[in-house]
This record gives C-alpha cells, sequence and structure tokens, in this order.
C-alpha cells in the first residue's frame, strides 16, 4: 500500500493520496496545500515587513550558540531564521537572489511577493484558476516593467553627485544612517575607481536589448557595459574607533602586520618596491623526509654555520634586486621564515608581512602591479610593485599595513577600512556598505534613476489600473489586483515610519493620478512631497528587478497543487 | 498426508511461508494491483499538460524540490504497492528512451487498467482482456502512422517542426513563461549535434540570479575554473593539453622512505633538485607544443609560474567532468605522462579567454574541435526554479534529438485521443 505519513502540525497540511481519493477531494487538497503555501510565506513577508524604509525597524537575531547579529538587510535576517516550510524557503532564495543581482531592495523583494501573494489567494478565493491569475500577473509584470522604464532618468556615470544621493537613499534606511555623508561618496568612489572597460559579461540581454534570432552571445560595440567587479573592492574591518573613522585607502590594505622581530623590525618604509614571494626563507626542506645525520658535535658547528649561510644568502638576494618589502605567503609544508630570517631581514631594512594566503595573491598582484615569485632564482627586479609608502598602522591593540601611492598605469583595486565600536556595529556597517556598492553597481549596469519613497510603486499602481480599465474579463480583474498589491510598500513606508498610512498613500495616488509622477513619501516632513527634488533617488535595475523575480516566485507558488514527502 | 488444520484456506501450508511473508490471491491481487496503480496515476494526473500545476517534494533532511516532471515526482515519493512500482518503473523507461511524455505514460496505463477493471466485473477472463487490448494496441499504431506527417527532406520546414516540438514540450513545464526563448535554444543546441544523440556535448551550467529569459546559448564550452595568476587573459589558436597528473610535489610512494645526508648544503641541494625536476616536467609538457595546459588536480606556485613565464595559461583543478568533457569537445587524449610528445592528441580551440557570469569567473572555450559541443547557461530566480528548468530543458532535448533520428510528427493536444 501506499505510504501514509501523518502531518504533526496544522498548519502543514500534507497528505499523501489514499484509495478513496475523489475528484472533489483532490482539488479540496489542492485549495488546501496552496492556502498554505501562500500563508507560510506570507508570514515570512510578514515578518520583514517592519523593516522596510528609512523608519524601518531593525532586527535582533539570536543563533543558538548563544551569538546575537543586529541587522536591518531583508536577505540577512532572513538567512539567519530558520524556515521549515517549503514555500517560506523559497522567499529566503527570492531575497538572496535579489542580493545577487541588485544588492539592495531585499526586502523589498520579499514585502511584495507577500502582497502579491495575498492577492492571488483572494482570486483563487474568487474561483479564478490558478494558470489565469499566473498569465495575467506576467502580463502585468511586462505592462508595469514597461511604465517604470518611461518614468525612469538617465544618468552619465560622471554625475558624481546623483550616485552619491542615490547611496545615500540606499543607507538611510540601516542603522549606519547618520554617516551616509560619509559612507556614500566612499562607495561611490570605490565603484567609479574599479569600474573597467567593457569585457565579456556572458549575457547578451545586458542592456535589455532583444535577442537576436540566434542568441549569439558578444558584445556589440554599441550595447556594451561597463564592468564592476565588487571583488576588487577589499572590506576590512577592525574594531576601535568609531564609523566616522571609516576610511577609502586610495592603495591597499592587507589584514596582516609585520613579522614581530623585536627592535630590528621595519614598520615604516617609503619608496618601496614590494615582492610576494611564494618560497619559505628558512632552512631547506625536501618534499621527501630527510634528516641530517652527523657523527660528532663539532659537526653540529659545521650545520649551525652552513644554516646561518644559506638563510643569508638568501637576503642577500632579496635585497640585490632593490626590494625593501616582502610579503612571504603561508605555507603549510614549512615554516615560511625564522627568527634568523627576519633578524637578517631586518638588518638589511626589509620590512617582512608574512602569512599571506594563496589565495589573496591573485588580488595583491593585481593591486601592485607585481607578480607572485615562486623560486629564488626566478626573483627578478621586474617582478616587483612600486609603492610610494609601505607603512604599519596600530588601530588600537590590531595592526594593520597600509600602502598608499602605488605606481600602476590602471588602478584595478582600492580599499575600505570600516572601523566600528562594537563588533554588531561593525558587522552591520560592513554589510551597509555593500549594499550601497552594489546600489552604485546597479547604476553602472543599468543608468537609469527612478526616484525612491514608494514614488516607482504608486505611479505603476495607477498606471496599471488604467490599462486594466480598458481590458476585459479575467486579465482585467487579476492586473487590477496586481495593482492593488503594490501598494503595500508606500503603505508599510508610511506605517513604519508613524505617520497614517491611509491618508499618505490616498493623497499619494491622487496626486500620480494626476500627472505628478516624482510625488513620494517624505518621512522626515511626515508628508507627501516631490521626492524627485529632496533627491531621494534608486538605480531603475533594484526596482526592475524586485518586481520581476517576485512575480517569478508568485508564479512558481502558484503553479503548486501538492506537497510530497520523499526519501 | 496433511491434517486438515494445518491446511490454509487458500491451499497453502502456513507454515512454508517465511515470518512477515505474506499472500495473496485471486480477487484480492488484483484489487490491490488496481488500487495501488490508480493512487500513483491520481497523484500525478494534476501535472499534465500545459495548465498542469507543479508539485512540491519536500525530503525529511529538508531539501526541497518542485517539479512537473512525472519521472522526478515518481522516482523520489516512496511507495510499497508492488503494481504502483511497475507503473514508476515504466515510467524510469520512458523517461531513459524519450524523455518526455512521463506523465502521459502514467494516466494513460492507469487509465487503462481503470477500464480493464470494468471488463473483468462483466466476468471476461483477464487473458482475453489482455488479447484485446494488443489488438488495440498494434490498430493504434497503425493509425498515428496514418497521421504522421515527415519533412525529414526540408530543413525549413524541419527546423519549424523541431520549434513547435520543443514549444509543445516546455509548455507544460516552468519553463512556459519564456519558451519562445528556450525552443529556439533547444533547436539550435540539438541541430549542432549533426544528428548524434549523445546529449553530453550540451553542457547546462546553472547560475542564480538574473530570470530565466537571460539564459543563452553558448556557441562553445565553459568551464568554471580561473586561470593563473597574471597569465594572458585570452588565447588564440589554442592547442589545449588536458593532464591528470600532480604537480605539486613528486612524492616517492614508498612509505616511510627518508634520505640521510650529513650536512645542510646537501639538504640545500636537494630541494635544489627536486625543484629541478619539476621544472623538468615542466619542460616536457611544453614539448608538446601546446599553450593551454589544464590540470586536473592542483597546480602548485612553481610550475605554475613557470608556466607563465613562458606564456602558456595554466588551469587547475578542473574536475573529473569538467576534464572528461573538455576532452571530448576539443578532440584532446587525457594524459599522466608525457614522455612522449608525438604519441599525444592534443584538443583544440579558436579561442581561450575568461569571461563573467553574474559575479563568477569562467573560462569560455570557443571553437573547438568538436563542434557539436555548446554550453546552455541558466539564470534564474531561485535554486528551485533552476533544477528545474534543467529537467524541462533535458525532457526538450531529449525528444528533440529523437526527433531528429525518427523524423516523423504528429498532432499533439487531444487531436489523437480518438
Amino acid at each position: 500500500m501506499v505510504a501514509v505519513q501523518a502531518a504533526s502540525s496544522a498548519a502543514m497540511p500534507y497528505a499523501t493520496p489514499n484509495e478513496a481519493t475523489t475528484a472533489s477531494a483532490m482539488s479540496e487538497k489542492a485549495k488546501d496545500v496552496r492556502r498554505s503555501n501562500i500563508t507560510a510565506a506570507k508570514a515570512v513577508a510578514d515578518a520583514i515587513r517592519t523593516s522596510l524604509g528609512p523608519r524601518g525597524m531593525d532586527k535582533m537575531v539570536r543563533q543558538e550558540d548563544g551569538s546575537v547579529l543586529i541587522t536591518n538587510d531583508g536577505a540577512t535576517i532572513l538567512e539567519q531564521m530558520k524556515v521549515e516550510h517549503p514555500a517560506a524557503k523559497m522567499l529566503v532564495q527570492l531575497s538572496r537572489a535579489q542580493d545577487v543581482v541588485a544588492g539592495d531592495g531585499t526586502t523589498s523583494v520579499v514585502v511584495i511577493c507577500g502582497a502579491l501573494l495575498s492577492a492571488a489567494l483572494d482570486l483563487l478565493g474568487d474561483g479564478i484558476h490558478p494558470s489565469a491569475i499566473s498569465d495575467a500577473f506576467q502580463v502585468a509584470l511586462d505592462k508595469s516593467l514597461q511604465i517604470v522604464k518611461d518614468m525612469a532618468v538617465p544618468v552619465n556615470l560622471d554625475d558624481r553627485e546623483a550616485l552619491i544621493q542615490a547611496a545615500k537613499t540606499s543607507l538611510s534606511s540601516k542603522v549606519v544612517s547618520q554617516y551616509s555623508n560619509l559612507l556614500a561618496p566612499i562607495a561611490v568612489d570605490a565603484v567609479l575607481t574599479v569600474k573597467s572597460a567593457p569585457q565579456f559579461n556572458g549575457n547578451p540581454n545586458a542592456n535589455g536589448n532583444s535577442s537576436t534570432e540566434s542568441s549569439m552571445p558578444g558584445v556589440s560595440a554599441t550595447s556594451a557595459t561597463s564592468f564592476v567587479d565588487l571583488k576588487n573592492i577589499r572590506t576590512v574591518k577592525k574594531l576601535g574607533g568609531t564609523i566616522d573613522d571609516t576610511e577609502l585607502v586610495d592603495g591597499l590594505i592587507l589584514h596582516q602586520h609585520t613579522a614581530k622581530a623585536g627592535s630590528n623590525a621595519i614598520t615604516r618604509v617609503q619608496n618601496a618596491k614590494v615582492a610576494l614571494i611564494q618560497f619559505c626563507i628558512s632552512p631547506p626542506k625536501t618534499d621527501v623526509d630527510t634528516s641530517v645525520v652527523v657523527q660528532d658535535y663539532t659537526a653540529m658547528d659545521r650545520i649551525l654555520r652552513e644554516e646561518r649561510q644559506y638563510i643569508l644568502g638568501l637576503c642577500k638576494k632579496i635585497k640585490a634586486t632593490g626590494c625593501n618589502v616582502l610579503l612571504i605567503q603561508k605555507s603549510i609544508l614549512r615554516d615560511a621564515y625564522t627568527d634568523l630570517s627576519l633578524h637578517f631581514l631586518g638588518k638589511m631594512k626589509i620590512m617582512v608581512v608574512p602569512e599571506v594566503e594563496r589565495d589573496e595573491a591573485e588580488f595583491l598582484s593585481k593591486s601592485l602591479g607585481c607578480l607572485p615569485i615562486a623560486g629564488i632564482e626566478s626573483f627578478t627586479s621586474d617582478k616587483l610593485g612600486k609603492v610610494e609608502l609601505v607603512e604599519q598602522v596600530s588601530l588600537g591593540p590590531e595592526k594593520i599595513v597600509r600602502m598608499t601611492g602605488i605606481t600602476k598605469p590602471t588602478k584595478e583595486t582600492v580599499s575600505i577600512l570600516v572601523r566600528g565600536s562594537n563588533h554588531l556595529v561593525l558587522d552591520e556597517a560592513e554589510r551597509s556598505l555593500h549594499d550601497a556598492l552594489c546600489v552604485v553597481r546597479s547604476i553602472v549596469h543599468k543608468q537609469y534613476l527612478i526616484p525612491g519613497g514608494g514614488a516607482p510603486e504608486t505611479e505603476v499602481s495607477v498606471m496599471l489600473s488604467k490599462v486594466a480599465k480598458s481590458t476585459t474579463g479575467m486579465e482585467a480583474y487579476c492586473i487590477e489586483a496586481y495593482a492593488e498589491a503594490l501598494n503595500v510598500v508606500p503603505f508599510t513606508l508610511a506605517e513604519n515610519a508613524g505617520l497614517q498610512p491611509v491618508e499618505i498613500v490616498t493623497d499619494l495616488r491622487r496626486r500620480h493620478a494626476a500627472g505628478e509622477s516624482g510625488a513620494g513619501i517624505n518621512v522626515s516632513k511626515g508628508a507627501v512631497t516631490n521626492i524627485k527634488d529632496e533627491d531621494v533617488v534608486m538605480p531603475l535595475l533594484v526596482f526592475s528587478s524586485a518586481l520581476s523575480l517576485a512575480t517569478e516566485c508568485v508564479r512558481q507558488l502558484l503553479k503548486i497543487d501538492d506537497i510530497v514527502l520523499v526519501r | 498426508m496433511m491434517a486438515p488444520q494445518n491446511v490454509a484456506r487458500f491451499g497453502v501450508d502456513r507454515n512454508v511461508l517465511k515470518e512477515n511473508a505474506s499472500e495473496q490471491r485471486g480477487e484480492n491481487a488484483r484489487m490491490s494491483s488496481f488500487v495501488g496503480a490508480l493512487a500513483i496515476t491520481d497523484l500525478v494526473k494534476t501535472t499534465l499538460g500545459p495548465k498542469g500545476m507543479d508539485k512540491i517534494l519536500q525530503s525529511a533532511g529538508g531539501d526541497v524540490q518542485v517539479t512537473n516532471d512525472g519521472a522526478t515526482i515518481l522516482k523520489s515519493i516512496q511507495i510499497d504497492n508492488a503494481a504502483a512500482k511497475v507503473l514508476i518503473d515504466i515510467s524510469k523507461v520512458q523517461d531513459d528512451e524519450v524523455g518526455d511524455g512521463t506523465t502521459s505514460v502514467c494516466v494513460l496505463a492507469g487509465e487503462l487498467l481503470r477500464e480493464a477493471e470494468k471488463l473483468l466485473e462483466t466476468r471476461i477472463h483477464p487473458q482475453t482482456a489482455i488479447a484485446g487490448y494488443r489488438i488495440a494496441a498494434e490498430a493504434a499504431v497503425v493509425a498515428l502512422e496514418k497521421a504522421a506527417v515527415d519533412h525529414g527532406s526540408d530543413p525549413e520546414a524541419f527546423r519549424n517542426d523541431l520549434l513547435n516540438i520543443a514549444r509543445t514540450t516546455l509548455s507544460s513545464k516552468v519553463l512556459a513563461q519564456a519558451r519562445d526563448h528556450f525552443a529556439r535554444i533547444a533547436v539550435d543546441a540539438v541541430l549542432r549535434l549533426r544528428g548524434s544523440t549523445n546529449l553530453d556535448h550540451i553542457q547546462v551550467i546553472k547560475k542564480a540570479g538574473g530570470s530565466l529569459s537571460d539564459s543563452w546559448l553558448e556557441e562553445g564550452f565553459i568551464l568554471e575554473k580561473k586561470l593563473g595568476v597574471g597569465q594572458p587573459s585570452r588565447v588564440e589558436n589554442a592547442k589545449i593539453i588536458i593532464a591528470n597528473t600532480a604537480m605539486d610535489t613528486d612524492k616517492v610512494k614508498i612509505y616511510g622512505s627518508r634520505v640521510r645526508v650529513d650536512s645542510l648544503n646537501r639538504v640545500a641541494e636537494i630541494e635544489e633538485a627536486e625543484k629541478q625536476k619539476m621544472f623538468t616536467k615542466c619542460d616536457k609538457i611544453l614539448a608538446h607544443g601546446c599553450n593551454v595546459f589544464v590540470n586536473r588536480q592542483l597546480i602548485y606556485n612553481t610550475p605554475e609560474q613557470y608556466f607563465t613565464s613562458k606564456g602558456v595559461v595554466a588551469i587547475e583543478h578542473a574536475d573529473f567532468d569538467g576534464i572528461e568533457r573538455l576532452a571530448l569537445v576539443t578532440g584532446g587524449e587525457i594524459v599522466s605522462t608525457f614522455d612522449d610528445p608525438t604519441g599525444v592528441k592534443l584538443g583544440t580551440a579558436d579561442l581561450v579567454e575568461q569571461a563573467m557570469i553574474g559575479e563568477d569567473t569562467v573560462i569560455r572555450f570557443v571553437g573547438c574541435a568538436a563542434n557539436e559541443a555548446c554550453t546552455i547557461v541558466l539564470r534564474g530566480a531561485n535554486n528551485q526554479l533552476l533544477d528545474e528548468a534543467e529537467r524541462s530543458l533535458h525532457d526538450a532535448l531529449c525528444v528533440l534529438s529523437q526527433t531528429v533520428g525518427e523524423t516523423r510528427t504528429v498532432l499533439g493536444g487531444v487531436a489523437l485521443r480518438p
């Protein structure tokens, strides 16, 4: 017989088919499953609704091991929540996908998805078939993307002010919002520095161009987009100071500090020539196990002398190339350096920074313009990077190495040093900075801005209603529901700010219907104003991807009519 | 002579069977078969067709899968009934042989059983019913062949046929919203195969992010790895040597072997000798005349730098799957020793370059020797969507490759049932 699993919780009515299943029982089960899915997903959306917007609250997440996390970032909150229901898990994935594409709007996407699901539930209650709802939502999405594109303002990447405004808007909902005047320019400058020339990004539809018949990849001359790889921006977190001490370093910051070698240690070098070595300055060790066997104790003396000679020889060769800063890669097989080698290098006035990781080698060579050196015989001066100043800096109890004034024709990387008074704030500052970097990156990828403050959602909602009125049938009904659902964002923004949501949202809708597409909610003034003039802007990509992903997720959920427990 | 009380009602001595074994006969056996098969049919019935629904498969470990594909659903559920297992098997066979129609075959079998049950109630002997069904099946095949249309000789119309088939197959899956786009991708991929049904040449890569319509067909091969540090990011007219060898150290495989020396300088000499050995190995590799070196295992710093200095691109950690595909696609052999340069077949590609998909770096091999190769890159909102998209695409590809072999087509929907 078919195995039957007992449902443990009433909220998740799983059932497997048994002999007495009739057609109506099947459709009852389908309805139940759909309702359960939508309810679970809505529960997740409601949980993070209060984090939306500049007056949104943060969440404190307590993990099993007792550690605590405070965050406003939707994707982070959802990842930490231990959700069981499969539909809720899909919403968590949705937030992560938005994080990958746009970096910001991770809370908005879940809130919009929750509202759309609510609308879908009502439509199902009216007896409309899920496929009809799904198709109508797709039509609504296509129209919405068109509407929002029409209200978008193209932005030139040279307009630094506009980019800073967008970054500030993204930071305004985070705990570090009071420092947005400091962090926003940092984010913008960092991204503009690492922006590279157009290269193959593997997506022929990168600029929203329609694909050609044979979908040939490759970037044509007119549709090339500059490309930003956020891995080229290194963020170093160091406890201490306050967020005000965060700075963008025109150079490189290393996590590591110089090797401790007593008073001889060099901690500051000017006009530095930096070498990144992947071999070890220590007594020779072979891969085959070796042991040195001597017959008497005078031979011991000889061995010690040989060791000294060997290491001294290595150091002399290094010095001969003019190198005065040495970055040593960690080795698992043997000691990368010994006290003796540090002593010699210190005497030769060479600064030593050990414990470089193997996967950092690429980043370092990109930043410094040096090539990694695998053996002493290939140590030549053309492999060195030139830096104006290398110094070790003490930040409270911790030390880092700062390199500024790197001589390199093109700057490919930057470093940002983030400071904070405690770990929680430090981590949240890094996450917020990451979101701001992503926002600027989104603008680089799709160079359009739209006003924030609930304006795009209301505009789309009002325009879609107009479209729905000019169509007939089921589709019109569903599109109207889609438009209604989008009101959740301005509603939530007003709610979180402590304003009267109904008054504010109706005022907003009236203004948009009258043609003011720039009207939005100004939470500090507590009223509806022309938000475009207030410089509250966000990248088009964030909003359009949020809408597309939310709609795709809703369509996926609507198509599910059964949950089966499997091996 | 068995005592009467030892003979059970159905004529079997109860003591003959093992502890937990049971036996069912006659009416009971047939009833339980029917019921089991019907249960399976009812389970997958709602996924049939373009307006069919999906199912969530939730495993005990918390993994969630969303799928419409009959074979996938049936493969995963826990079933005790023997007849149901038979139905699951035929679904699997349909999947292996053709690729699509896994739900239809189950539903059809279920319905045939239902009709058969009605027949049996009117006291018709099962063998009679079976014979009747056989005659009906032959007649059905004849009718299908009469209704079939063959465009094998006309490439334009044939391509149209393929597009329509792909669209029909995809219309019941999650890819339905972007089905024109994917139909084109599937048809292009299959036509490149030029008649072979070996779908290994078509690689599918999944990258989360973007939406389904951002997926595309890459006319080449994509390896999800990076190039070495400081190496040129583009190589044209690549000659690729594909290896499976340890490039870190040449350890002596005898456990516990040691070398005894009497001075540190000797140790330094041994170290030097080991390095030379590595360089010699690299030289041997370079003697093959290659400019791209792909290794399944790690390529450590020293040889990597050596290759860079000679302008050769080195790619490490390409796993088994990647290596096998690469060999298949570029026409090279996988080598482990390098003593005989002339005996080794190198792979070729017009261009090898580094590219980005979303946030990940990959390596593209364009214009490979086996031009059948291609890669389909799938983008989507979340992992379940990507997995389901891959399954649907696989179904479409199977169907299309079969069609290229057997070029007759018939109308879909309900046109054929009567």
